[in-house]
């Protein structure tokens, strides 16, 4: 079949209007926040997808995949272009890609069962300033907010900056609605909790659009405080000194929105103007005055517990000042985009991975011997540290960090730079019993390793593969490893 | 044509970290980039050897053999042969000492001319050129931001100097020594996948003053003319703002900052 009848068979099913085939569109959907570089200097190795359609009901969506399933198209899902990890690549040439972005409306905010009804399509702001305007928040907070969508934010089981208190997109979402297929549209409904079985809402909470496309979203809502919130900050020896007190936190059962150890290397690019050199510990309390007050003394006191890893504590302005800057909004990615263009240079890479208390020190030690033994490029490493950001009663996220003096041709520049750095962080993960991926989901980029991320609980997920897409027509090549696109993983 | 280019390894300034305790700054965990003056250099080397392919390039460096990765790659993007002089007993030099180990490996070379920044990065006092080309009896011209002509037939370069207030064009004779200044827009060649790991031994000569025979007192602090005594780092200060009214008095007061900062003329 050629890219023609591709778009006639669109043709059939959605208005021209609903069809794009600009060239550069194509071009800039053939890849995401992965080849950022190769994308910026024009020297992609993947197809441009046949069109990017935008169906405007759960019906044309449904329309839309059924084709697909019967031609054996492939789609990509896509709700906010924001993925890093290579999911929204295409490696097929018939290959649609059906975004979300008339999928717009909020259906509801239940302000008194605290739930918000959405469709995929609908950014996170716009959620959020909705209802801020009522005092309320999702609690998601990715520093993608400003761009990212619901829908996207669901298929990937991302993470906001609040999870500590809040949880990942997974404890968020009551309900939700999606579109197998072979056309089948499920609706989850929302209760505040159900033990009819297995529960379902995961099917389609993590699927990379692998499964199933989602189309609506429900998700719990909180009272917002922000008035009340307090910043914390420490400059601390090292990072397994930070860890130790996250975990005292997370131990005696505060839950700080944020929780945060930086690395020195780490602490540099963000902290340069008190870091002096060291690490750097901090928190944030959210809520209202009793548990913020309540939250601000576990915190002191875990610190207080362990001081001999404490060098000085950080002016809390300083610390409010950073976090209101985190964010990257759709004109820092744009900047980032249009530096690519013309310098050998990027804003570097990142590698998030997760795994209990007992083993985050050893592993962030591992990496670190590894990367600077063993990668080749070692001395165009400009920055080599980690953060962890994410913590849970039984232990932490590592997110590595890292960045490089680009010395190649741009189209070489994932397998001579992160590629091998990445490979040393998943191998060390995975031997000391962590996770791969903590919050930007597998991608294509690491499905080589979803074997051994699920060991003999791969069987599940190759199930559920089996008996939703049969004909492989769903993100070819997203979490499921595919031989043909091998030679894009080298 | 044999075109000689001088490059200098320097720690990137940007992780440089000053220890005010020690009055030091601290190097050891700074990354070495290759001096962009010397890059740019390099480059323009490297474009005229596209254009002339049987030019013979070789670079020249005197640095620690910690350098030696950054250079290998040099082989890799182009260039015939590689050579970095070092040696322990070079710590220390000043431009003056450095420019005399560089003229005695110059003078064992044929060459048609020398190619090199204007300054380094780390240093900045752009004397290195003019003393080479005072060592070994040649012309120098600096701050050329482009080479119009290189005619070794002819012995004669064009180059081109921003003379600030005007765009000057010299005709200097061959061989000489050009300094180069930094040209974002000229950058080496790309590295490809495939020649990360050529094997490049064969193009990398390493040598050290057994070969070069200069002596102990022309070497390091004791063959240097100047010591460095102490580093002062200007301490960060915090700016006040100052908020002006868009009207004319607002405008004069932009107008005379710029003027007194030197971004415009009065």
């Amino acid at each position: 079949m050629d890219k023609n009848t591709v778009l006639e068979l669109v043709a059939r099913i959605l208005p021209a209007s609903q069809i794009n085939t600009t060239a550069d569109d194509l071009y800039d959907a053939a890849a995401d926040r992965y080849k950022k570089y190769a994308k910026a200097r024009k020297v992609l190795d993947v197809p441009p997808p046949a069109a990017i359609v935008y169906p405007r009901t759960t019906e044309e969506v449904a329309r839309l995949l059924a084709m697909c399933n019967t031609h054996g198209i492939n789609v990509i899902p896509r709700s906010g272009k924001t993925a890093t990890e290579g999911g929204l690549e295409n490696w097929k040439e018939n290959t649609l890609v059906v975004d979300a972005r008339d999928l717009n409306r909020i259906i509801k905010i239940d302000e008194y069962n605290m739930q918000a009804t959405v469709e995929a399509g609908v950014t996170l702001q716009a959620l959020e300033n909705e209802l801020n305007q009522r005092g309320l928040t999702t609690g998601h907070s990715p520093q993608s907010k400003p761009v990212a969508k619901l829908g996207g934010l669901v298929a990937t089981r991302s993470i906001g900056q609040f999870s500590t208190l809040y949880g990942g997109i997974e404890d968020m979402v009551v309900g939700l609605e999606c579109v197998f297929p072979d056309g089948h549209v499920a609706r989850i409904k929302n209760v505040p909790r159900r033990a009819g079985g297995p529960d379902i809402r995961h099917i389609a909470i993590g699927n990379e659009g692998t499964l199933c496309y989602i189309t609506e979203v429900t998700v719990k809502l909180y009272r917002h405080f922000p008035a009340n919130n307090v910043f914390l900050g420490y400059l601390i020896k090292d990072v397994a000194s930070g860890i130790k007190v996250l975990r005292e936190v997370m131990v005696n059962g505060y839950r700080p929105s944020v929780a945060r150890v930086y690395s020195e290397e780490d602490a540099r690019q963000h902290f340069s103007h008190f870091y002096k050199g060291h690490c750097v510990l901090l928190f944030m309390a959210e809520g209202n005055q009793g548990i913020v007050q309540a939250t601000r003394a576990g915190i002191e006191a875990a610190v207080e517990r362990f001081k001999d890893g404490l060098v000085e504590p950080v002016d809390s302005g300083l610390i409010a000042a950073w976090f209101a800057r985190l964010n990257w909004s759709q004109k820092d990615i744009d900047d980032e985009f249009q530096g690519m263009i013309h310098n050998d240079s990027h804003a570097g890479f990142t590698t998030e991975v997760s795994a209990d208390w007992e083993t985050i020190p050893v592993l962030y030690e591992n990496v670190m011997k590894r990367v600077r033994a063993e990668f080749p490029r070692a001395h165009d490493l400009t920055m080599l540290g980690g953060h962890s950001s994410h913590s849970y009663i039984n232990g932490t996220n590592l997110y590595f960090v890292y960045n490089y003096a680009i010395n190649c041709a741009p189209e070489d520049e994932l397998r001579v730079y992160h590629h091998p750095i990445q490979r040393i962080i998943v191998e060390e993960t995975l031997k000391l019993g962590g996770s791969m991926c903590h919050h930007h989901g597998i991608g294509k980029y690491r499905s080589e390793w979803t074997r051994d991320e699920h060991g003999s609980a791969y069987y599940l997920l190759e199930k559920l593969k089996q008996a939703f897409d049969p004909n492989g027509i769903m993100n070819f090549g997203t979490i499921f490893y595919q031989a043909e696109g091998a030679r894009f993983l080298q | 044509m044999k075109i000689l280019c001088l490059l200098k390894p320097v720690p990137d300034v940007d992780q440089l970290r000053y220890d005010r305790a020690r009055n030091v700054l601290v190097r050891e965990q700074a990354r070495l980039i290759l001096n962009p003056e010397d890059a740019t250099a390099a480059a323009t080397a490297l474009e005229i050897k596209r254009a002339v392919p049987d030019t013979y390039l070789e670079t020249v460096s005197m640095a620690p053999r910690g350098a030696r990765p950054h250079l290998e790659d040099l082989a890799r993007r182009g260039v015939d042969q590689v050579t970095l002089i070092s040696d322990l007993r070079y710590a220390g030099s000043d431009t003056w000492a450095t420019s005399r180990v560089l003229a005695r490996y110059l003078e064992t070379r044929d060459y048609d001319c020398v190619f090199c920044g204007t300054h380094t990065l780390d240093g900045g006092t752009g004397q290195v050129p003019a003393q080479l080309a005072e060592l070994l009896g040649l012309p120098v011209m600096v701050g050329i931001t482009a080479l119009a002509e290189l005619d070794p037939r002819a012995g004669q370069a064009v180059v081109e100097v921003d003379g600030e207030r005007a765009l000057l064009r010299f005709a200097v004779a061959l061989p000489a020594v050009l300094g180069f200044q930094y040209n974002p827009d000229r950058k080496l060649p790309y590295l490809r996948y495939a020649d990360l790991n050529r094997d490049v031994s064969q193009q990398v000569v390493v040598l050290g003053n057994n070969a070069l025979g200069l002596a102990e007192t022309e070497l390091g602090l004791r063959g240097s003319l100047t010591q460095v005594r102490r580093i002062e780092v200007d301490a960060l200060e915090t700016k006040t703002p100052l908020r002006l009214r868009a009207d004319q008095e607002g405008l004069d007061t932009v107008c005379h900052w710029l003027e007194q900062k030197g971004f415009v003329q009065p």
